[in-house]
């Protein structure tokens, strides 16, 4: 689609701009780092990470990432910082498939978030409830589900939407960029729902919510266990 | 503004199109041009009534070259005229015309429901902005709000330029949520019968229905 091609382990792939390639990158670090691994004895390595509050543990358990031409995004992305734990954090995060071809979010167009602020006296109460509620800007996922990212499923499944995308748009022609970001939104919209073996014949969307669920309530857990305070939980 | 750009634009418009807007017929110019459909007629009466102390000669050079661009899909001069149209009351056909290029041109989904949804604070009811509303709300995984909007959509058709069309594909986005979405067939079905009852000669909507009864 207009020349935008990327490489991702075991083949091509082609989406409309850029910024979603680079996206898929930043989605595949993030549910990496929630995928338990036997090397961090079972833990994730965002939870090693956070105990650590320090990469080189992680780093040294899977010493091929720094050889990865996607090291440069890892260490964008960490280590993890007291910001990771602030609202403020949910606009640092992709969203995961269901968002790849959404613009960077800033909290500015946080329509939402700025009623609850000048609705309620206390800010954390706002928070609180925006947290839980179903957001636009991330295709109704709530922020405390985007903020927990996704996992190995989501993985899995976005390698299958970029499969599905690109035999779609093989060969096909566009005329503007809105033409080729509105065909890949279609194809996205249309494999959402559609049975898939990777989630046990689940729909994608239903899948990827479950196990963000899954993923936040493990976060959640840790974070207390650790002291940690979040606006998240 | 300085007189020079406002000979320029009536220059430009004498030249490009062979018509002379003057402050007698500029209101009855803009008017032929958006004659159709009649709803959109009646928007721009009430409009310019409305608004007659706020609009001049040179609001009604911008607005024709505008609706050049906007015929002539030439987007730097859709975007530039918008710009200088900006100092006058804002209107639904330059926020509409805005709101497509944002969607169809840029991809900019979120650029483009906000400019849908100032369309429909200027018309309310607007069968248009409903049905793209519809549709962006679609592209963004909001299937309640899409949902919504092509409802309206559907009840208001007889505000749009093809108003049948709207209301057979109103009817049949809706079935495609409630198939996907609600997995409610028996409702899907129902909604497609009613989109090939107003536009018969519809392949999308035939080919749905022979998908649900396999």
């Amino acid at each position: 689609m207009r020349g935008r091609h990327g490489r991702l382990e075991l083949f091509d792939f082609s989406l409309p701009t850029k910024e979603s390639v680079e996206k898929v990158i930043l989605i595949q670090i993030e549910c990496n780092l929630n995928i338990p691994s036997p090397e961090l004895n079972d833990r994730t390595p965002y939870e090693d990470i956070v105990i650590n509050k320090s990469v080189s543990n992680f780093f040294n358990a899977f010493p091929f990432i720094k050889k990865m031409p996607t090291f440069k995004y890892y260490q964008r992305m960490l280590p993890l910082s007291e910001k990771e734990f602030a609202y403020k954090s949910v606009y640092s995060k992709t969203g995961g498939v269901l968002n790849i071809f959404n613009p960077k979010i800033r909290e500015g167009v946080d329509s939402e978030l700025k009623k609850l602020f000048s609705q309620c006296e206390d800010e954390k109460e706002a928070i609180r409830t925006w947290k839980d509620a179903s957001s636009e800007l991330w295709s109704n996922l709530p922020p405390k589900l985007v903020w927990a990212c996704g996992g190995k499923i989501e993985g899995e499944l976005l390698l299958d939407f970029l499969q599905y995308l690109t035999r779609k748009v093989r060969r096909k022609e566009f005329d503007t960029l809105g033409d080729s970001m509105i065909t890949a939104i279609k194809y996205l919209r249309e494999w959402q729902f559609i049975s898939n073996e990777i989630c046990s014949g689940m729909a994608p969307v239903n899948a990827i919510i479950e196990e963000r669920k899954e993923i936040y309530e493990r976060k959640s857990a840790f974070l207390q266990e650790m002291l940690i305070e979040t606006d998240f939980v | 503004m300085p007189k020079n750009s406002l000979q320029r634009y009536l220059a430009k418009i004498k030249n490009d199109y062979g018509t002379s807007l003057t402050e007698e017929n500029y209101r009855d110019i803009i008017l032929e041009e958006l004659k159709s459909p009649p709803s959109l007629l009646d928007y721009f009466k009430d409009f310019m009534e409305n608004n007659k102390t706020k609009l001049t000669l040179e609001w009604g050079c911008l607005m024709f070259l505008f609706i050049k661009a906007d015929e002539e899909k030439y987007v730097p001069d859709i975007e530039k005229y918008y710009k200088l149209l900006e100092r006058y009351p804002h209107n639904w056909f330059i926020e509409i015309a805005m709101a497509e290029l944002q969607l169809r041109y840029y991809g900019n989904l979120f650029k483009a429901k906000d400019g849908f949804l100032k369309g429909l604070e200027l018309k309310p009811d607007d069968a248009h902005c409903h049905y793209n509303l519809g549709y962006v709300y679609h592209l963004l995984g909001v299937f309640d709000k899409s949902f919504e909007h092509y409802e309206k959509a559907a009840i208001n058709y007889q505000t749009a330029n093809r108003p049948k069309e709207i209301k057979a594909r109103s009817l049949h986005n809706l079935a495609v949520i409630k198939i996907n979405v609600e997995h409610d067939y028996e409702g899907g079905e129902r909604l497609l019968k009613e989109a090939l009852a107003v536009m018969p000669k519809y392949p999308e909507a035939k080919r749905a229905l022979k998908q649900i009864r396999w």
